[in-house]
């Protein structure tokens, strides 16, 4: 029997007639009639769904994330190893636990054994670590979920909350991610998912719920915080029956994954959220707007709302209420401008996304005119767990302006790179050296970049800012989505600017000057700096378009375009100053700057590969002073146009750049 | 919002004097009313504010942002500010950074009607001469002079957008469109097509709003006398009308609505393009 189906004839619950009380029954019920039969075959099937028939459930994190180091394969090889070893078992594919330095992750839990998490797992190493748990022994394990004491090896293996990536999160957003099917609609339900849903439709009126929402101070995880009670409260005042409620799964910055490991390991969490806040403010529609090259992220979503609709969660007269909600998935066309509401709302529309100037805001005037809400999938994962859990309880982590947990992506330059869910306020320092582990290859700290291409570089001494929105805003960053940067000694913050403002510029809708031109012509003066062509007075020039752009452009991506560059320029004046004046990149990063090559004398085996190579015949072998016998490749600095290649040509890392 | 809200009158200061407006109405309106002049590019008569250009900056009292006159609304206790050092230095970098991303010169800006970015120049001392902002030029695109009566030269072009919301939105043709994203940005007739190809039915009301010229209506076409023929028939094209411009400065409304699009018999007539080509890729 599966958890969705009815357990005898004497139910009388169906989709039409669903059971109010619809979560408690289907994982603890019938509520309906009491039969003491009935209530154990439905326990056995919470039980099968999660371990199969022989009490061994094996996970495979197949997020994108996953599935790029190679989780495919892995996943191939354990169906067949298992059909062989232990056909019984139950074999999940699962979302992103969130340590992406560990993939691929593999996870044993066999009823009565110690749940065992395996990191790195190669094809080859399927077997070896089936054999050796299936014998009792948990070695090679990377981390224990669960420890029963009763397993060689056991000691020696840290739980997994012990670990230091996962010891400081507080996962409230992400924290099925990993563990349950995201295919599955059951295991959400024994999750404790849709109990949320459940509580509001049974007997909260949408004004208790926007209360809720309200005092557990939670605010828009997209990026620019606005408080999300009082953004279903203004949606909710304004008359009208027809309304939208759109999920913000557009996820474009480089480097920030959050959305989509959330709605990739979760999706029912964020329509559960959806559903919720769609009550709220009395929408009878809504949309989840995503990503296209995403297309995992995509498939989930897609797939749990037909689920919810297949068991009467969405769709008409939800749980016997009287509230009806269609929910559609719509594919985006990406561009990082749909991040801005009115942007994305003319694409739904079929428009070019370009955004309009507000007012009149989207709660009175959105989607088609009619009053619409638009929330990120983080903001919405968050819903349900204010609902169950009260608000209090939510208000009571992070700060006082800003409550609550976030999701930040750690990328760059950092020891273990992935996504981790603190409570707001958590320092930057914690974040990267405590859960991140540092920098990688004993090289030095030296910026971080926060918020994605719209935020800002913050140096060494910002490092014990907590991670809220009022201290990134005046420190010059932004939260943004959550994406942290980490930089180490070898990264040019010039050169860092001009990514960011390449990007950002490329991205531009091109609909208001500042932003279309002005932009570009900042960025033409970086390149300038890196090129080795700055000027004295270009700092100023950007300082003077900064401003004018910040203050002028249309939207929210020009508005806040400039500060990577206002940032950098606030915090390492010294490294524009030395590219500018000094002729030097300080990182030895920007090509330009390279003085020419030199051969080292010990390395050089004589080879003749460079010279070869040289398209200016620059480079002669002849005897060096001092050697004795073979002859070692020189570089005629007259003659060398510094293109590099006999240093990528180098069997033997022997040819150095100057700088 | 329920009317008697909207028609509340309500008091605001710009620029020191105390006006009153109407909640729906924006400060550029409630500023022209009151004699006040805020210079705009992109906005038209007719035609939505879209707020694209940001010419029309101002002031609110807001550290981080200035907003545009053309389509913020009014509200209670509003101060303005449209002259101060501020929003005249966004003013003035706006319209050179426009100036600086054309290909053509400035003074070539040259349209009948409504010469808005040249008239802008002028107006807020922005010397032709002078160091530009902006290096790179954007891609040269050909001039489109297949249509007898509006002709298209993309190098003049400054994405204010006038032309698209006039064919989409009051005109109703949907055949002008952005394309491309940040600089650059182009518009785009059809499906990137010849106006001629493009399912344009010349009725010439880009060219009317366009205030570089970049859209513009053949001054002495070589098919005056077919087209004067046409209109006699009773197949109006205002654009084709020489005089609409003129009748524009007069205050005089446009000379005929669009009535049909049948562009084919007048070029065959004038058999100023090779049949042949019509219909072929543009070049």
């Amino acid at each position: 029997m599966n958890v969705m189906e009815r357990c005898c004839d004497k139910c009388t619950h169906s989709t039409s007639t669903p059971c109010p009380d619809f979560v408690t029954c289907r994982v603890s019920g019938p509520l309906c009639h009491k039969d003491e039969d009935c209530k154990r075959r439905i326990l056995r099937s919470v039980e099968e769904s999660l371990y199969g028939t022989a009490g061994f459930r094996v996970t495979v994190g197949t997020s994108t994330c996953g599935l790029a180091s190679g989780a495919q394969p892995v996943y191939d090889t354990l169906k067949t190893t298992l059909e062989e070893m232990f056909p019984e078992a139950k074999l999940v594919r699962t979302g992103c636990m969130g340590s992406c330095y560990a993939e691929v992750i593999v996870e044993l839990d066999r009823k009565g054994y110690s749940q065992a998490v395996y990191n790195k797992v190669a094809p080859e190493n399927v077997r070896p670590i089936l054999k050796s748990y299936l014998s009792g022994s948990v070695k090679g394990a990377y981390a224990l979920r669960t420890r029963k004491g009763n397993m060689l090896e056991e000691k020696n293996i840290p739980l997994i909350d012990d670990l230091p990536f996962f010891k400081y999160q507080k996962r409230d957003a992400i924290r099925n991610c990993g563990v349950i099917d995201p295919k599955s609609i059951e295991e959400y339900i024994i999750s404790g998912g849709y109990s949320a849903l459940t509580k509001v439709l049974k007997g909260m009126t949408p004004e208790e719920v926007i209360e809720e929402v309200s005092k557990s101070g939670l605010r828009g995880r997209g990026g620019a915080g606005f408080p999300t009670g009082l953004k279903l409260k203004l949606c909710r005042q304004v008359k009208g029956d027809l309304k939208y409620m759109i999920c913000n799964a557009d996820e474009g910055d480089p480097g920030a994954f959050m959305n989509r490991l959330t709605a990739e390991g979760d999706p029912h969490k964020v329509l559960e959220g959806l559903i919720i806040s769609a009550y709220a403010i009395g929408a009878r529609e809504g949309i989840i707007f995503v990503r296209a090259e995403k297309p995992l992220m995509a498939e989930q979503l897609s797939h749990a709302i037909n689920e919810a609709k297949r068991y009467g969660l969405l769709g008409e007269n939800i749980l016997g209420s009287g509230f009806n909600l269609d929910v559609r998935p719509m594919l985006s066309a990406g561009a990082f401008v749909c991040g801005e509401e009115t942007a994305m709302m003319a694409a739904i529309e079929g428009r070019r996304a370009m955004p309009r100037p507000r007012p009149p805001f989207p709660a009175t005037k959105g989607l088609w005119e009619l009053p619409t809400t638009i929330n990120n999938v983080e903001t919405l994962a968050h819903i349900p767990t204010i609902i169950v859990e009260g608000a209090e309880k939510y208000s009571k982590m992070g700060t006082l302006k800003s409550t609550g947990t976030k999701v930040y992506c750690l990328a760059g330059k950092v020891e273990r790179t992935g996504a981790a869910e603190v409570p707001i306020g958590t320092t930057i320092r914690q974040l990267i050296f405590d859960i991140g582990g540092g920098i990688p290859n004993g090289k030095t700290f030296k910026a971080v970049q926060i918020g994605g291409p719209s935020g800002g570089c913050l140096p060494e001494d910002s490092l014990d800012l907590p991670l809220d929105y009022e201290s990134l805003q005046e420190a010059g960053a932004i939260m943004g989505s959550g994406g942290i940067i980490v930089l180490d000694e070898d990264t040019c913050i010039v050169d860092l600017a001009r990514y960011f403002l390449n990007f950002t510029t490329a991205e531009s809708c091109g609909k208001c000057t500042p932003c279309r031109v002005g932009l570009k012509a900042m960025l033409e003066v970086v390149e300038r700096i890196t090129q080795g062509e700055g000027r004295p007075e270009d700092l100023q020039t950007l300082q003077k378009l900064s401003n004018v752009v910040t203050d002028s452009s249309l939207c929210a991506l020009g508005r806040t375009a400039p500060n990577p560059i206002l940032s950098t320029i606030r915090y390492f004046k010294t490294e524009y100053e030395a590219h500018i004046s000094g002729d030097m990149c300080p990182a030895h990063s920007c090509k330009h700057f390279i003085k020419g090559y030199e051969v080292d004398q010990l390395l050089c085996r004589g080879c003749e590969i460079c010279t070869k190579e040289c398209p200016a015949n620059a480079i002669n072998l002849s005897m060096a002073t001092g050697a004795k016998s073979a002859n070692k490749a020189q570089i005629n600095k007259d003659l060398c146009i510094k293109c590099g290649r006999c240093k990528t040509s180098c069997p033997f890392g022997a040819v150095k750049e100057v700088w | 919002m329920s009317k008697t809200l909207d028609l509340e009158i309500i008091e605001l200061t710009i620029d020191g004097i105390k006006v009153t407006g109407r909640r729906d109405e924006t400060i550029l309106t409630v500023a022209e009313r009151n004699g006040i002049h805020i210079p705009t590019l992109c906005t038209y008569d007719k035609l939505t504010p879209t707020g694209a250009c940001r010419v029309c900056v101002v002031d609110i009292g807001r550290k981080d942002r200035l907003e545009s006159a053309c389509t913020t609304p009014v509200t209670k206790g509003m101060v303005v500010e449209t002259k101060n050092e501020r929003v005249l230095n966004s003013r003035r970098t706006i319209v050179k950074l426009m100036l600086d991303s054309l290909m053509a010169p400035v003074e070539s800006l040259v349209n009948k009607g409504d010469n808005t970015l040249l008239d802008l120049t002028y107006e807020l001392g922005i010397p032709h001469e002078r160091e530009t902002l902006i290096k790179t030029k954007r891609n040269e695109k050909p001039l489109d002079n297949r249509n007898p009566v509006v002709i298209r030269d993309p190098n003049k072009c400054v994405m204010c957008g006038r032309c698209v919301n006039a064919c989409n939105d009051h005109r109703g043709y949907k055949v002008l469109n952005f394309d491309g994203r940040g600089y650059e940005i182009t518009i785009t007739a059809g499906a990137n097509q010849h106006l001629l190809e493009s399912g344009c039915a010349s009725c010439g009301e880009c060219a009317i709003v366009c205030p570089t010229g970049a859209f513009s209506i053949l001054e002495r076409s070589l098919v005056q006398e077919e087209i004067d023929e046409v209109i006699k028939n009773g197949v109006l094209y205002p654009a084709t009308s020489l005089t609409h411009a003129n009748r524009k400065r007069l205050g005089l409304p446009p000379l005929c609505e669009y009535v049909s699009s049948d562009l084919e018999k007048i070029i065959e007539k004038a058999n100023l393009i090779d049949q042949s080509e019509v219909g072929k890729e543009g070049d």
